[in-house]
Formats: structure tokens, C-alpha cells, sequence
């Protein structure tokens, strides 16, 4: 279990950060949602180690880790343009933790991590020949293969489009569950957090405005933040949607 | 066996094979009339100083450089205080060569300023350390350049993924910093090396009794009895080392990495780093203005070291005088257009060469002309010049100065845009 206890993030004179409390249950797939500027990428980074506190404790599994290295932390991160080596193949970034860490994952699981990605027809491209979809399996394999006990994406679904991230949103969720892993996903888009977590964390100018299940979000916002950025934007979104099937089903039927 | 003619093999043939093969023929050949014993014992030991002092000079510039760039893109020091920081390490780059090996002198010869400051004289500037000073001054500031620009454009988010994915500091370092400048490295190690091995400003002033190709190839041209046949010799010599540069440029080039995306990630605290490199700047920034100072000193006192008044006569009689004013408005005339018709060419030329895959055998061409022009010294370059265009309409004009200077020049703008773009 992650938890965070009064977080704060200061650079020189600006706070970032203020008071986080959060807890990540094991297993479970958290969002981090704010607009730009919300603290949102910076909360990442404390959880992954890039930054430390200005102010505050970060445990994981009952260790207090606010100190520890980011190398030395059992964390992986997808980052938003897939940082893929762009001078190996697709395989040679899937697996490049295993040269170090050969224990991680033997071949067979590779091979089953492979195929749940859908990867087979494209190990041996190079990366540029890779789609954005595909990169972002890539990426996605690359870190899974190190057995990650947290995985944090960064707006892992803002370069795709359409059919993609369905199928991306999906395989993120299967694999969640099937290897019973803790996700952590930061993210500007409500219908992406609402659509793949089990909880979210509404950041509004660097405090937590909510932090609650998606049906709890969309049924009790708990203030006029929350419900003008979620639930006003996806009722407007959800009208528009209707109008349009309306039209064309009225169109179908005349 | 299959042969293939290439454009490029036909053009480092005639630009490079066939006049070296030309020189060893002459130089081995024994006629009645004297051959030209070019490899003899002079040339011998003045192209091994020169090759010498040139490596030296640019493999510490070539690491200052890194080091340098590396603090100013992957620390936390302050941004103001890297700019005022660079600015002072350009400065160099704003005067000619000569100028180094004077105030080099007026800084830490007998009579100099800091020897009259300290009351010793800290080295002697005369030799080996005056002239690797001077050419590390003189090839810092490009390679120096040349190498942050190129640092800019890295993804530093793959050094957290290396990290992330076990791998230790110094492997993520190699993997995702100096493997992906592979490449500029060599470029601005060349370049600052070939800057060096074709100088002649600072081996005259400095260099006592050391002597260099470049001051063998002035007495060739200009000295007391001129001997052009062995001038041309001597500077076709020097093309050598540019056969071995576009052979190493050329592998390196399959070394490439580009990025679709380049990320900068966030830059992990660190006071420890952060003031070693504030040290390193602040100590080379010192060490440049403590040798530059006597620029501005100098010129204020009535006459160095004799009379150390205060006086702007210097300035007064400069300025009254029409032929020095005349010549200053010529140099300014010549420099702004060779910067402007310069940096156009050179920037287009980089455009194609890195985004026009159709034209590959011009790309070759223009990479070789790069390799080719930055090797060949002014002073050659400008004989050359002048013996092709004697009689023509260009004879004596500006027009040709400011070409033989663009084509003299051009090598550094264009490696610069070409490793941006």
C-alpha cells in the first residue's frame, strides 16, 4: 500500500503541493486528475522519486520511503511520449531491464507478456516503424517485464486516438487485474480517469478537491471545482453525443 | 571484384588522393635539379609539433566542452548565472588568433600583468604552455557550442528509464548522453583540432622556438625568399589529417540517433554537482577575463609597462586617425556580409543535408566541402583564391574577401544548424 502523508512541494516560493493525504490500496488503479498547472505531474514525480518532498512523509508497504532513490524504489513509469530507445528494436526495448535484472522475468513469461500486447508481428522493428499505439504497448511491456509493485503512467492515452485507446484502455485494466497490480495514472481528461480507475484524485491548485470512487465523483461532487471540470463537461459531452445519435436515427428512419 | 565509383570517392580522389600522391611522388623523386625534400627533418618535426599540441589542446577542450555543456543543461545552477557564464567563455571567439598569443603575453609573459601582480612570473608563456593555452582558448568556445547545442536536443527521459531499468550511473550516462553525441564529439573535437593544427597566430606569437607547419608554410609563402612550389607542398601536407577525419565523420554518421520526441525531465537535486560545476565555471570565466583584461588595460595607460598612467590619448589618436578608422569601417563591411550571405548558405546547406533524403550524393558533397574547407588553413585558402581569380573582374575587390571567408568559415555554422535541424 502507497501512502502519503501531508505532502507538500515547494519551488522557492511557490507551493505546488499542499497537504496531500492519500492512500493506494494494493491492486487497485488510482487516477490523478487536475488541469494544467494542478500539481498533478509533480505529485507523480514525488511518487516516483525524481523530486522530494518539501514537507510531509511517503510510505509504501509500511517503509518510509520520502528518501529513498528513485532507482531504489520497486516503481515503474510509462512516460507520455513512451521515452522508447529509438536505436533498438521493439524487442530490445521490451526487454532491456532483463539484462540487468535477468530474475525479473524468465523467457516464458516475456513471451506471454508478448502476446497479451498483441506484440508478435512487430519485435523486430525498429522504433520508428512502430505505430503510437504500438510504442505505447512497448513501453508499457518494457516496464511490466521488471514486475513493477507500482506502475505510474503518464497521460498515457493523450497521443492516441479513437479505436487505439479503447483497446489501450482495455489492455491496461486486464492487465491490472490479471497481474494484480497497483496503478497510478495522471491524466487531464475526466472520461479517461472515470473510465479506467477504481478512485480518483480530483487536484485543484495543488490540494485534493476529491478523492473518491468514479460513481461517487459523478453522483456527490463534493464542490463547484469538481463539478464544473467533471460532471458539467461530460453531461455537456454525454447531450451532444445524444443529439447526434437522435439526428441520425431520426435521418435513418425518414 | 566490383568496383564502385562513387561521386564522393571521384571527389576526395581528386581533392585529396591525387595531390597527396603527387607530393609523395615529388618528394621521393631525385632530379638533377634538386628535388623538393619536402619530408625532411624540418617537416618532420614541425608537423609532429603541430599534430602534437593540436591533440592535446583539443582533447581538453574537447572535455571542458562536455563538461561545460553538461553543466549548463543538466544542473540546477542558476539560469542567469550560466548565461553571464557563457557569454564570458564566447568572448574568446570575438577576436583574432594573434590576439590570443598577445595577450597571453601582456597577461603572463615578463612584463605582464598578473607576473606584476604576483611579482613572479607564474610560467613561462613562451612554448608549450603558451601555446596550449592558446589554442585551448582559441578551440573552447566552438566546441563548447558546438556540444551544448547538440545536448539540448537529448531526451533526458531516457536516462530515468536506463536508471529505472537497473542500469547503473555511469552505463545510463554512456547509453543515453555520450552514445548519442558520439557523433558531435568527434565533430567538435575535429573541428577544434583542425582549428589548432591550421593556426598561425598563436604559434608566432607564443611559440619560441617551437616551430609548427603553419609557420613553415609562412616562410614558404611569405617569408624573406618565398618559395611557393614548397609552400603548396607543405600546406597539401596538411590535408592528411582531414582524409582520416572523413573516413571517422563518415562511420559515425551510421551512429545517428534521432529523436522522434526529445523530453527533458526533471533535474534530480543535487548540491554537491550543482557547486562543483558553479567552480568549474566561475574558474575558466576567471581565468578568460584574467586574460583578456589587459585588452582594456592596456590601452588606458600611457605605454605598457613602462608608464602606467591613466590616459585615453590611445583612444584620442586612434580615432583621429582616418586610415585606422578606414580600415575598421572595411572590416565591418567584410564581416556583416560575410555573416549574413554566410549564415544563409550554411543554413540551407544544413537543411538539405539533413532533412532532403533525395539528394544524397549533394549531401555528400556538401559534408566533404564542410570537412575539406575546415582543414585547409586561411592563409592557403587565400593564395589559392587569389591565384584563381587573378585577372577576373573579383581581383582585388571585397567581394573575393568575403567569399574566401564564408568558404573558409562555413564548416562551423553548418555542423552546428545540421546537428540541430
Amino acid at each position: 500500500m502507497l501512502k502519503l502523508e501531508n505532502i507538500t512541494k515547494k519551488f522557492q516560493e511557490t507551493t505546488v503541493l499542499e497537504n496531500i493525504n492519500l492512500e493506494i490500496e494494493s491492486g487497485e488503479i488510482v487516477s490523478i486528475l487536475g488541469q494544467s498547472g494542478s500539481g498533478k505531474t509533480t505529485l507523480l514525480n514525488l511518487i516516483l522519486g525524481l523530486e522530494e518532498p518539501s514537507g510531509g512523509e511517503i510510505h509504501f508497504d509500511g517503509r518510509n520511503i520520502t528518501h529513498t532513490l528513485m532507482e531504489k524504489r520497486p516503481f515503474n513509469i510509462v512516460f507520455q511520449d513512451y521515452a522508447l530507445f529509438p536505436n533498438l528494436t521493439a524487442y530490445q526495448n521490451l526487454t532491456y531491464g532483463l539484462r540487468n535484472k535477468k530474475e525479473c522475468s524468465t523467457k516464458a513469461e516475456v513471451d506471454e507478456l508478448i502476446q497479451l500486447l498483441n506484440l508478435e508481428k512487430h519485435l523486430d522493428k525498429p522504433i520508428h516503424q512502430l505505430s503510437c499505439g504500438q510504442k505505447q504497448r512497448v513501453a508499457l511491456g518494457r516496464t511490466l517485464v521488471m514486475k513493477p509493485q507500482l506502475l505510474l503512467l503518464d497521460e498515457p492515452l493523450s497521443a492516441l486516438d479513437g479505436v487505439i485507446k479503447e483497446s489501450i484502455k482495455e489492455k491496461i485494466q486486464e492487465i491490472a487485474r490479471k497481474l494484480h497490480l497497483t496503478i497510478v495514472i495522471v491524466t487531464h481528461d475526466p472520461e479517461e480517469a472515470l473510465t479506467m480507475s477504481d478512485k480518483i484524485v480530483v487536484l485543484d491548485e495543488g490540494k485534493i478537491a476529491q478523492c473518491s470512487s468514479p460513481i461517487e465523483i459523478m453522483s456527490q461532487a463534493s464542490c463547484h471545482f469538481v463539478e464544473e471540470f467533471i460532471v458539467n463537461q461530460l453531461a455537456i459531452k454525454q447531450q451532444n453525443i445524444q443529439q447526434i445519435f437522435q439526428q441520425s436515427m431520426k435521418r435513418a428512419a425518414s | 571484384m566490383r568496383v564502385e565509383f562513387s561521386l564522393k570517392k571521384m571527389i576526395s580522389w581528386i581533392v585529396l588522393a591525387y595531390p597527396i600522391v603527387q607530393i609523395i611522388l615529388t618528394a621521393f623523386s631525385q632530379t638533377d635539379g634538386g628535388s623538393l625534400h619536402i619530408f625532411n627533418q624540418n617537416w618532420r618535426i614541425s608537423f609532429g609539433n603541430s599534430l602534437k599540441y593540436s591533440l592535446a589542446a583539443t582533447s581538453c577542450s574537447t572535455i571542458l566542452g562536455f563538461f561545460l555543456a553538461y553543466g549548463n543543461n543538466f544542473t540546477r545552477i542558476n539560469r542567469r548565472f550560466l548565461k553571464v557564464n557563457e557569454s564570458i567563455l564566447h568572448f574568446p571567439m570575438l577576436l583574432p588568433t594573434i590576439t590570443y598569443g598577445f595577450v597571453l603575453i601582456y597577461a603572463f609573459g615578463k612584463q605582464g600583468l598578473w607576473s606584476k601582480v604576483f611579482q613572479q612570473e607564474l610560467f613561462h608563456i613562451y612554448g608549450s604552455i603558451g601555446i596550449l593555452l592558446g589554442f585551448i582558448i582559441y578551440t573552447l568556445p566552438p566546441i563548447f557550442i558546438l556540444i551544448n547545442n547538440s545536448m539540448k536536443y537529448l531526451d533526458t527521459q531516457l536516462f530515468i528509464v536506463s536508471r529505472l531499468m537497473g542500469d547503473s550511473w555511469y552505463r545510463s550516462l554512456y547509453k543515453t548522453i555520450l552514445n548519442p553525441l558520439t557523433r558531435v564529439l568527434a565533430v567538435a573535437f575535429l573541428q577544434g583540432f583542425f582549428m589548432s593544427f591550421t593556426d598561425f597566430g598563436i604559434p608566432s606569437a607564443v611559440g619560441g622556438q617551437t616551430p609548427f607547419i603553419t609557420t613553415l608554410l609562412y616562410e614558404g609563402f611569405m617569408g624573406t625568399i618565398p618559395n611557393f612550389q614548397f609552400g603548396s607542398l607543405v600546406a597539401l601536407t596538411m590535408l592528411l589529417p582531414s582524409i582520416i577525419s572523413i573516413l571517422v565523420l563518415n562511420h559515425l554518421q551510421k551512429k545517428v540517433v534521432r529523436y522522434e520526441r526529445p523530453r527533458q525531465a526533471v533535474i534530480k537535486k543535487n548540491a554537491v554537482r550543482d557547486w562543483c560545476f558553479r567552480l568549474l565555471f566561475i574558474s575558466l570565466s576567471l581565468f578568460i577575463l584574467g586574460v583578456f583584461a589587459v585588452l582594456i588595460i592596456i590601452p588606458m595607460v600611457t605605454n605598457w609597462p613602462y608608464e602606467l598612467t591613466p590616459t585615453f590619448n590611445n583612444f584620442a589618436r586612434f580615432i583621429q586617425d582616418d586610415s585606422l578608422i578606414l580600415t575598421l569601417k572595411n572590416s565591418l563591411l567584410m564581416a556583416l556580409l560575410t555573416a549574413g550571405f554566410g549564415t544563409v548558405i550554411a543554413y540551407l546547406a544544413a537543411i538539405l543535408t539533413s532533412r532532403e533524403r533525395k539528394v544524397h550524393k549533394l549531401n555528400q558533397v556538401i559534408d566533404s566541402i564542410a570537412t575539406i574547407t575546415n582543414s585547409i588553413p586561411g592563409m592557403v585558402l587565400g593564395v589559392a583564391y587569389l591565384l584563381l581569380f587573378s585577372g577576373s573582374q573579383l581581383h582585388n575587390t571585397l567581394l573575393i574577401l568575403v567569399i574566401v571567408t564564408i568558404v573558409h568559415y562555413f564548416s562551423t555554422p553548418y555542423q552546428m544548424a545540421k546537428e540541430a535541424l
